[in-house]
């Protein structure tokens, strides 16, 4: 019986140094990441930013209704949860927005409406932090993906950071998440396009500087 | 005792002869963009001197067959040659914009770099392309993305005719079906060397115009793929 305690004590031991010392989820470590986001765009607003430990999107699968309504009305509350945090602000170009989240997954994904198209946001998917030590930082690039979820017609009464309609709840027919294929704008030569030269953009259009603090 | 010798000399000899392969590993490619098909992958770890291209430099013809035609006969044959281990086609003909394919390899010794090539439709001489990555040793999970690149060996005059046999003009198809007809061509000029894609331009003019890709529907913008390796 006493043999048995101490057998049982020193697993338990040896478990809880295991779990201190990698990824694992099922510890009750709690990590806190500082996450700064820097518009590298030109001309594209990005709303509050969406900082979070679980998945936000997958390329090549439909997105969710709280990306939907992101991606195209800048609205992040409905994805905002006990595993993730909003930013404060709008981002203009060359400005950026800090946040801190607490997590006990080491994994981080982003996500941003880019104000000025029908349904694109820069995305971050997934990043694993695994391999920071406290003070230790990282960066890590964002992309620009398409929701998939409405067609990008770029026009003034559906791109919602030029005043047309934010989220609606109809999708496109290939309603996928992929990257996006950039802006066009009236500059080159789609007539019905609200956008210029101005909101166009290429990849990355964001960078985010990821710092464990704890 | 004697029995319990020949086990464990049988089992080393097990290993030794395991060891020739250096690792299996796994590799899952995801088509990023949105209406941009991939042609039958080939997908091949191989000693670092059978790299298949060099940013800069001048196709060599099995490069230009894949990456105006799809066609990667040549550049599998020269693999072959050199003792890769390759798989071709993985997806089992094209790969649409938001699907994967993943492709199992048990490498061989000195097998260490990985590349992976398409062609891009509707491109004239475009290709997704992971070139001579050194694989990890470690056991994990590795992700990469991966850039269009433009094989300089074809203008890019952005006629859709078929053409996709080396030194023929145009661009063999364009399976989203949301094409043109009727253009008259961007440029004639051909670049001369690999180098990153410069995308796709199009039009809105489904039957004239100077490209008969559509604008709208069949640009893409970096990257074109990400591939995530697990090293077993």
């Amino acid at each position: 019986m006493k043999i048995s305690n101490i057998l049982s004590a020193l697993l338990l031991g040896s478990i809880v140094v295991f779990s201190g010392c990698g990824n694992n989820d099922n510890s009750d470590t709690v990590y806190t990441y500082s996450v700064k986001v820097i518009n590298l765009t030109a001309g594209q607003k990005m709303s509050p930013i969406l900082v979070s430990s679980s998945s936000l999107f997958s390329v090549g699968e439909s997105a969710s209704v709280g990306l939907e309504k992101l991606a195209e009305g800048g609205d992040n509350s409905a994805l905002l949860d006990a595993n993730s945090v909003s930013g404060t602000k709008a981002i203009i170009p060359s400005d950026s927005d800090t946040v801190s989240l607490n997590t006990k997954t080491q994994m981080l994904s982003i996500a941003s409406m880019l104000v000025k198209t029908n349904d694109g946001f820069a995305g971050l998917s997934s990043f694993n932090v695994s391999s920071l030590a406290v003070n230790g930082n990282t960066t890590a690039y964002l992309h620009a993906y398409d929701a998939g979820t409405e067609a990008n017609s770029e026009t003034s009464t559906t791109v919602a950071g030029i005043g047309g309609e934010g989220y609606n709840p109809a999708r496109e027919t290939l309603n996928m998440v992929s990257v996006h294929s950039g802006i066009i704008s009236k500059d080159d030569g789609l007539v019905s396009s609200a956008l210029t030269s101005m909101e166009r953009f290429d990849n990355p259009v964001a960078i985010a500087v990821i710092t464990r603090t704890k | 005792m004697k029995s319990t010798f020949t086990k464990i000399a049988l089992s080393t000899a097990l290993l030794m002869s395991s060891s020739l392969f250096a690792s299996e590993i796994e590799v899952k490619i995801t088509n990023l963009t949105k209406g941009i098909y991939f042609t039958p992958l080939l997908v091949s770890a191989h000693k670092q001197s059978a790299k298949l291209f060099t940013a800069g430099q001048a196709s060599s013809s099995a490069l230009q067959k894949m990456a105006e035609g799809g066609d990667v006969s040549e550049l599998l044959t020269n693999l072959n040659t050199a003792g890769a281990n390759s798989s071709e086609n993985p997806a089992g003909g094209l790969l649409a914009g938001g699907a994967s394919t993943t492709v199992s390899l048990s490498t061989t010794t000195g097998n260490d770099y990985l590349s992976i090539v398409a062609m891009m439709l509707p491109t004239n001489d475009g290709f997704v392309a992971l070139n001579s990555l050194k694989i990890p040793t470690a056991a994990g999970t590795y992700k990469y993305e991966l850039n269009a690149h433009d094989a300089g060996t074809e203008a890019n005059d952005e006629i859709i005719n078929g053409g996709g046999a080396p030194n023929t003009p145009g661009i063999p198809g364009a399976p989203d079906g949301t094409s043109g007809t009727g253009a008259t061509g961007l440029t004639s000029t051909a670049e001369g060397f690999v180098h990153i894609h410069r995308g796709n331009i199009g039009d809105f003019n489904a039957t004239g115009g100077k490209s008969d890709i559509n604008a709208q529907t069949e640009r893409f913008l970096n990257p074109v793929a990400s591939v995530i390796i697990t090293v077993k």
